[in-house]
């Protein structure tokens, strides 16, 4: 495997970054959305997770990435006997212009030509189970696809009907998906869907820029070596994400947070309830990454940003932009 | 060489830098890649004969814009296996390394063809990419594209037949590139790429980390271990200055000939000291501007992104006309299938038909079957052309109630007639009182509409800005939908209450006012139609702001003002 750009040494983009370990910590908080402007570091820091994340125990062969063997799926009901190796967490791209087959799975060609059987193979959605599924230039994608993709997200399932097969098999996986707003707008369906959203600029301080430069360059120039350097933090950011995933069933919430998180929806009007379901997964996931059995307020601040910024009504007219106004409205709320 | 040509003695600069480039390149496969902006000449054709011949043993493949992901990824060739009865396997495009790719005419690369080239460049699944770009005008490369490759050039003006000589270089490749990685740099140096690049206002990280490699490729080619000033200022010059989107402000650049550059850069074998060098602003700065078309400094017409945004066709499938119908169909064409793809049955049989006697007894097939060859298969093709969408925004306020809403009414209907014949969809607002009311969303069914409209009422004040308001609000959303919208205003222009619905003229302009900036920035083709009793300025001066066409509505002549509203929306069309 081709080493990729370690996570840590990754300069800046804060925000993307954590946002991307609350989901690793617990996937339920529903997908990352990461708008921002060409070449900021978006992929990089995708491609980067595979090889931070813990790695997942499953079976060898499975294209499901079965953590049993004698679990629910096709291949391991087959197979009877297998081994249960560590395998890296998978973190899958979804070309752009992929075909429903090739997401969803079909027929395999390859059995049905040599040996006339009607076998089923397995797709995108099966790679990413239990893992990551990326998806660059996500308001570019067809819309029949991103409706597949949700509804797998959503029900953590993948059902198939086609080509005379019928198959149902496991696909829960954190939906990543990255754009540019100037290339397109997302549908506001699909913008809701997605637990958090990021912004990414590029990083406009001197500094900043030159260690970015700097550190690609050391480790285009000896990947080996770089790598070397990174791996006790690398390490470091995999054990507290294993120890959060850990504290994560045992964090509690008091009322009086929960109430927060309502009345603040309700102040910046944001549709539906996922808000502040999102709002809680969120404080809650990134109280355990920071060790803490309850969840506080100021825990509330630092994510209300990227849970709430993609919910609002928005206004053509406002250039102040939604995060000031959800600033405005937590500013109110949280300090009453 | 087949036949003499008199080649012009002299190199021009612009050439000589295309070179150095491709000396960079051939050296360093980070670079990436080149674009190539010109259109087909004997130029571009003998520089891609020099590319393949530096890039030997590379072979070139295309990817055009109609290419298919079975050319790109490859897969099974499911009529080779079944022919032969065993499983072939053909090889794509991407993942293959012993190609390099040309992308011809990439102006007309879609988003969605340059998401997928762009993903293998990150995941390094192809070598060199050179992208030949014959887009004219406001026609270009993706963006997308143009980021991840270290390089462009304009070579539209070089039109002196002249000796390109690239393949110098290929014989030491191989000792140059294991020179590469021990060249050094100085710290200053590497800082001041990303410091440079933020001046020029490029704001991807990837344009510096080129310069940075760019550099160090040069150095390498000269033989020399560490990066000179001048190889500094060259990469610099490769590769920001056509990423450039601002002129940094330094205190009086000095205009410096590009022929004075020249011996600049004939006389590089100064400067041998790498550990003090202080490299000054003027001198990047005057690199980049001998760089630059002389005509982009006069003007500030430097590619801005939001305005590249807007007017790009290639780019943003919010734009993209994605025809919710999926257009209508126009004639099949032969070519190749995919699943993507529909067929057309009738007349892929049609055009296999005459062959079927020669086939069936070249195969020994029985007389009653069909013989189709992949070169029978015809495919469906649509139109993709949107739906227009226009959208009334009535003024039903007292001011002109008393005066001409009867008679905007009369056309509006005929207006409705004529949409209805052009399949339009229309949409109604209705501003009076202190705010708009969407009478009818973005709809088809025109009984509705003149329904709606008989049942007006008027009176009371004049919020001609939320009127505009809701009338940008279902623009966007209709152009989410892949509707072309068309906003058609009616009123005296003479607003009177703000947005908040407050009694306030001068806020209310000034709402109005900024909603029209809106309508213009965001290109929606609009009309004013004036209904005051003779032509007066504020509706003008709306239109004006609007970037509108201006109709003052002509006494009863409703015929005249449906031609100007169809006329408006086609010359938007035509304009993107």
């Amino acid at each position: 495997m081709k080493e990729t750009f370690p996570f840590t040494a990754i300069v800046g983009q804060q925000e993307m970054k954590q946002a991307l370990i609350l989901a690793a910590i617990d996937p339920s908080i529903g997908g990352v959305l990461v708008l921002g402007d060409r070449g900021t570091g978006k992929s990089t820091i995708v491609r980067s997770l595979a090889s931070l994340l813990p790695k997942i125990r499953a079976e060898e062969n499975c294209p499901y990435n079965c953590p049993k063997i004698n679990s629910q799926c096709d291949f391991c009901k087959k197979k009877k006997e297998g081994k249960v190796v560590q395998k890296t967490s998978p973190v899958v791209d979804l070309p752009l212009g992929s075909t429903e087959d090739r997401v969803v799975g079909s027929l395999d060609i390859e059995a049905a030509l040599k040996n006339g059987e009607k076998n089923f193979e397995p797709g995108l959605l099966a790679r990413a189970n239990r893992g990551f599924l990326y998806i660059d230039e996500v308001n570019l994608l067809e819309d029949h696809i991103v409706d597949l993709l949700l509804d797998a997200a959503a029900s953590g399932e993948n059902l198939v009907e086609r080509e005379g097969m019928s198959v149902r098999h496991q696909s829960k996986f954190v939906l990543i998906g990255s754009g540019n707003p100037e290339e397109g707008e997302l549908r506001p369906q699909l913008l809701d869907r997605f637990g958090l959203s990021v912004e990414v600029k590029s990083p406009e301080d001197i500094d900043e820029r030159i260690e970015v430069v700097k550190r690609r360059d050391e480790y285009e120039v000896n990947p080996k070596k770089f790598l070397q350097i990174w791996l006790p933090e690398e390490k470091k950011l995999r054990e507290k994400i294993l120890l959060a995933r850990k504290l994560l069933k045992t964090v509690t919430i008091s009322d009086q947070i929960l109430k927060k998180c309502a009345t603040l929806c309700i102040e910046i009007g944001a549709d539906g309830l996922r808000g502040e379901l999102t709002l809680l997964r969120t404080a809650r996931a990134y109280a355990a990454f920071n060790g803490r059995k309850e969840v506080e307020e100021n825990h509330l601040q630092e994510i209300c940003l990227p849970a709430l910024r993609h919910r609002l009504r928005k206004n053509p007219l406002d250039e102040a932009g939604s995060d000031v106004r959800i600033s405005r409205a937590v500013a109110g709320i949280l300090n009453s | 060489m087949k036949r003499k040509i008199e080649l012009s003695a002299k190199t021009s600069p612009k050439i000589k830098l295309l070179r150095k480039a491709f000396y960079a390149l051939a050296v360093d496969p980070f670079l990436k890649g080149i674009n190539i902006r010109s259109r087909a000449s004997h130029l571009r054709s003998q520089l891609s004969i020099e590319i393949e011949k530096v890039l030997y043993p590379l072979k070139p493949s295309k990817i055009h814009a109609q290419i298919t992901d079975f050319d790109l990824y490859g897969g099974i060739d499911i009529s080779n296996s079944i022919k032969e009865k065993e499983l072939t396997k053909r090889t794509g495009i991407f993942g293959n390394p012993s190609q390099f790719i040309y992308l011809s005419m990439s102006e007309r690369i879609g988003s969605s063809l340059a998401g997928k080239i762009c993903l293998a460049i990150d995941k390094r699944q192809t070598s060199y990419v050179i992208s030949l770009d014959e887009g004219l005008e406001d026609e270009r490369t993706p963006h997308s594209i143009l980021d991840r490759l270290a390089f462009a050039f304009d070579l539209n003006d070089e039109r002196q037949l002249q000796r390109i000589n690239l393949s110098k270089i290929r014989d030491n490749l191989p000792e140059i590139r294991s020179r590469l990685f021990k060249v050094h740099i100085s710290e200053k140096m590497k800082n001041q790429f990303s410091i440079t690049a933020l001046a020029l206002g490029v704001t991807s990280l990837r344009a510096p980390i080129f310069a940075l490699r760019t550099a160090r490729a040069l150095a390498a080619i000269r033989g020399k271990s560490f990066v000179s000033k001048n190889d500094f200022v060259m990469a610099i010059q490769l590769t920001l200055a056509h990423k450039a989107t601002q002129i940094p402000r330094i205190q009086e650049p000095q205009k410096q000939d590009e022929e004075q550059e020249e011996t600049n850069d004939a006389k590089n074998k100064e400067n041998n000291d790498p550990s003090e060098m202080d490299i000054p602003q003027e001198m990047i700065i005057n690199a980049i501007e001998s760089t630059l078309p002389k005509d982009v400094l006069g003007e500030t017409k430097l590619l801005s992104p939001k305005k590249d945004m807007l007017n790009s066709n290639t780019s943003g499938s919010g734009q993209r006309k994605l025809g919710n119908r999926r257009g209508s169909p126009k004639p099949s064409r032969k070519m190749p299938f995919d699943t993507s793809k529909r067929l057309d049955l009738i007349s892929t049989l049609r055009s296999a038909a005459p062959w079927q006697k020669l086939r069936r007894e070249l195969h020994g097939s029985p007389d009653n079957s069909i013989i189709i060859y992949k070169d029978d298969l015809f495919v469906r093709q649509y139109e993709e052309k949107s739906d227009r969408l226009i959208i009334f925004t009535v003024d039903a306020s007292g001011s002109n109630a008393i005066g001409r809403l009867g008679e905007a009414k009369g056309a509006i209907e005929y207006l409705l007639g004529e949409a209805y014949a052009n399949r339009d969809h229309v949409s109604l607002i209705a501003f009076r009182g202190t705010k708009a009311e969407v009478l009818l969303p973005a709809t088809r069914s025109l009984v509705q509409a003149k329904k709606k409209l008989a049942d007006l009422p008027g009176g009371g004040g004049t919020p001609i800005a939320s009127g505009l308001e809701k009338a940008v609000e279902i623009s966007i959303t209709a152009r989410n939908k892949g509707l072309t919208p068309t906003i058609a205003i009616m009123t005296d222009g003479k607003a009177n209450i703000s947005l908040e619905g407050q009694v306030d003229k001068k806020q209310a302009l000034s709402d109005s006012e900024k909603f029209c900036m809106l309508i213009k920035n965001l290109k929606i083709p609009a009309i004013v139609i004036d209904t005051s009793n003779r032509p007066q300025q504020p509706a003008k001066d709306l239109a004006q702001k609007a970037n509108a066409k201006y109709i003052p509505m002509p006494r009863a002549d409703a015929k005249k003002l449906s031609n100007a509203i169809s006329k408006s929306s086609n010359e938007f069309h035509t304009n993107q």
